[in-house]
């Protein structure tokens, strides 16, 4: 169990600017997902963590040990690549049992340690068997149990689940996430897939070009976000850029209610997020407020348009609706009582309380 | 499908292999079995007398040079080769583009060619000796060829440059994420290459090394040029004898010796490789 400080980490290529005065307190047996799109330095982050790369500025600090100058081989961190990186060269168990004999670790205890980890992957019975020969999963796995046989202070995962099919990917998450819990083990998993980040960490840190954009619970990010980056990158998200003025917020030409009943003491243009879950299609008719600027609180329809595209995902139905060339995303289970088709005009309202104005958006 | 294209093809393959090179070495094999006449190279008549001179000793030393010579040239290549490779992989690709230009010129020149510069650069007038005599590295520059190490020299640069570029690839291209999870597990930098990337290319360098051992074996013009008359190979020795003793028979008779003591080692080579992969 280990707590991880990093202060204000720089890197650059060159010109391009991978880490931008990056901190982080981690904290022990913390489960934390490094979250972004691809060349936003969530690898580069993982990289200097684990000693493979050096930070150009900034400080590492394990359990108040500095890391910044320690060679990677001395900091007994375990890692997963994203290649998995087995030696094609060593059996199941000489791969698992490699770190240990670096260590110096005498031949029965590492015999041991290996049956344990073996076990603990279900891959016992596979020792003997070359890596070459295994699936994807099991794999996986060896990497797992290898990068874990040491014992380490910090344990870093580099996507390492992107290359396998939904079913395993999902399978394999719930496994790493409960073998976490159970070795409490401090946990740092980059990866690109939102979902992913959500289904496993205890807090997930967003990327944005080299810089922290949030870091925060899966819940926190995901209803209030902290930036339009943010909104935009997690999940599917509605923006809204409205006005705030005389106690009205307004949406175009749309009054969308009153900003005392909505609970905010926002002024001026704002980003208002709503989540397409969170919106409810009412029949045109079926609104207190469904014509342009009249609308007068928090019931009824706020907005109306016409539905542009439907398709079904599964249990949901998403839709597309146009609202003055502003289109807006909602879902609702396909069991909803109120059905609609392609070119029916609707009316949208939602739950305040699940609509989030952008801090620090302010126009 | 239609096989018939193919079974064509594969017919006239294996018509040209028997005109051009089963038919010579039956031929061969038959010739070393008769005995030999100055006066037309050969007389049909069955004799074991080619065979037993090979065990009188001489020929029994020289093969055992050519075979000890021809391994240290081999394993030379590809140490070196494969240490080159992973230095130029290192580098910008503008310069491991460089590199493997040069390397492509080197295997352009003839074994002739590269044969005369090493023994130029190998003189006492023109060479690395007069420089290592300006320089007062040398009090008394002399000759380095021809000598053994002249001739390894000259054996090494023949097969440097073809082992490099089948290299190359293969350690350019190679999961450097690997190298970077033994480092990791604990392992120091300056190990990594002799506890992971040597182990992975091992069985690549085995069959290289083979590829060369039989390559060098049949190298005829770095020994004369390079090398000193107590240095030739087996090779030279029956081109010697075939042509310039016209002693077919006898010459024969080592050549197919050769072809066996080769065979016997490249299958107990493959044996070998197959339990380990086993």
């Amino acid at each position: 169990m280990s707590e991880l400080v990093i202060s204000k980490v720089d890197k650059r290529f060159g010109k391009t600017v991978a880490l931008d005065d990056v901190s982080l307190r981690i904290k022990s047996g913390e489960f934390i997902c490094l979250l972004g799109s691809s060349g936003c330095g969530k690898t580069t982050l993982l990289r200097i963590i684990a000693g493979l790369e050096q930070s150009d500025s900034g400080e590492l600090q394990l359990d108040g040990e500095s890391l910044t100058r320690l060679a990677s081989h001395k900091r007994n961190i375990g890692m997963v690549f994203q290649s998995l990186a087995l030696f094609p060269h060593l059996n199941v168990s000489r791969n698992i049992a490699y770190g240990l004999k670096m260590r110096g670790v005498d031949a029965e205890t590492t015999k041991t340690r290996v049956e344990e980890l073996l076990k603990l992957t279900g891959l016992t019975g596979f020792g003997a068997r070359a890596v070459t020969s295994l699936s994807g999963g099991q794999k996986q796995r060896v990497a797992i149990a290898r990068a874990l046989a040491l014992e380490p202070r910090l344990f870093l995962m580099d996507e390492p689940f992107s290359a396998l099919d939904a079913g395993l990917r999902d399978h394999l998450q719930q496994e790493v996430k409960k073998l976490q819990k159970q070795l409490g083990v401090t946990t740092i998993f980059v990866t690109h897939d939102q979902s992913e980040a959500m289904a496993l960490a205890d807090r997930i840190v967003i990327l944005n070009n080299g810089k922290i954009e949030q870091a925060g619970s899966p819940k926190e990010v995901y209803q209030q976000p902290s930036s339009r980056f943010v909104a935009e990158f997690i999940g599917a998200n509605n923006l809204f850029d409205v006005t705030i003025e005389s106690g009205a917020v307004r949406f175009k030409e749309y009054n969308l209610g009153s900003s005392i009943v909505i609970g905010t003491d926002l002024r001026g243009t704002q980003t208002l997020t709503v989540r397409p879950e969170t919106i409810t299609l009412l029949p045109p008719g079926n609104s207190s407020g469904n014509s342009r600027g009249n609308s007068s609180g928090n019931s009824g329809a706020f907005l109306q348009g016409a539905v542009v595209m439907q398709r079904t995902i599964g249990a949901l139905i998403e839709h597309d609706i146009d609202i003055d060339g502003h289109l807006i995303k909602q879902t609702m289970l396909q069991n909803n009582d109120y059905e609609v088709s392609v070119g029916d005009t609707v009316g949208l309202s939602w739950d305040w309380s699940q609509a989030w104005f952008l801090p620090g958006e302010s126009g | 499908m239609n096989l018939f294209v193919p079974r064509v093809l594969g017919m006239t393959a294996f018509g040209i292999l028997c005109v051009f090179f089963l038919v010579p070495l039956a031929f061969m094999v038959v010739v070393s079995f008769y005995k030999a006449d100055p006066m037309a190279f050969y007389q049909e008549t069955f004799t074991w007398e080619n065979y037993q001179k090979f065990f009188s000793g001489f020929y029994l030393n020289v093969t055992l040079r050519t075979l000890w010579t021809t391994a240290l040239g081999a394993v030379l290549v590809v140490i070196l080769a494969f240490t080159a490779m992973l230095a130029i992989a290192e580098l910008s690709r503008k310069w491991q583009l460089f590199w493997i230009l040069v390397l492509l010129s080197l295997m352009c020149l003839s074994e002739v060619i590269v044969g005369f510069s090493w023994l130029i650069l190998l003189s006492e007038s023109a060479g690395i000796p007069r420089l290592l005599g300006a320089l007062g590295f040398w009090d008394n520059p002399r000759s380095l060829s021809p000598s053994f190490g002249a001739m390894m020299i000259g054996l090494v640069m023949l097969g440097f440059s073809v082992v490099s570029l089948i290299l190359y690839p293969q350690v350019a291209g190679r999961d450097k994420s690997i190298e970077e999870a033994a480092q990791t597990l604990g392992t120091a930098p300056h190990l990594v290459t002799l506890y992971v990337t040597l182990p992975i290319f091992m069985q690549t360098l085995i069959a290289l090394t083979l590829t060369m051992f039989v390559y060098l074996l049949g190298v005829f013009v770095m020994p004369i040029m390079l090398g000193r008359p107590r240095d030739w190979t087996m090779t030279v020795m029956i081109s010697d004898k075939a042509l310039g003793d016209a002693n077919l028979p006898l010459g024969s008779a080592l050549a197919v010796i050769m072809l066996i003591i080769t065979g016997v080692i490249l299958l107990i080579s493959l044996l070998a490789s197959r339990k380990r992969t086993a």
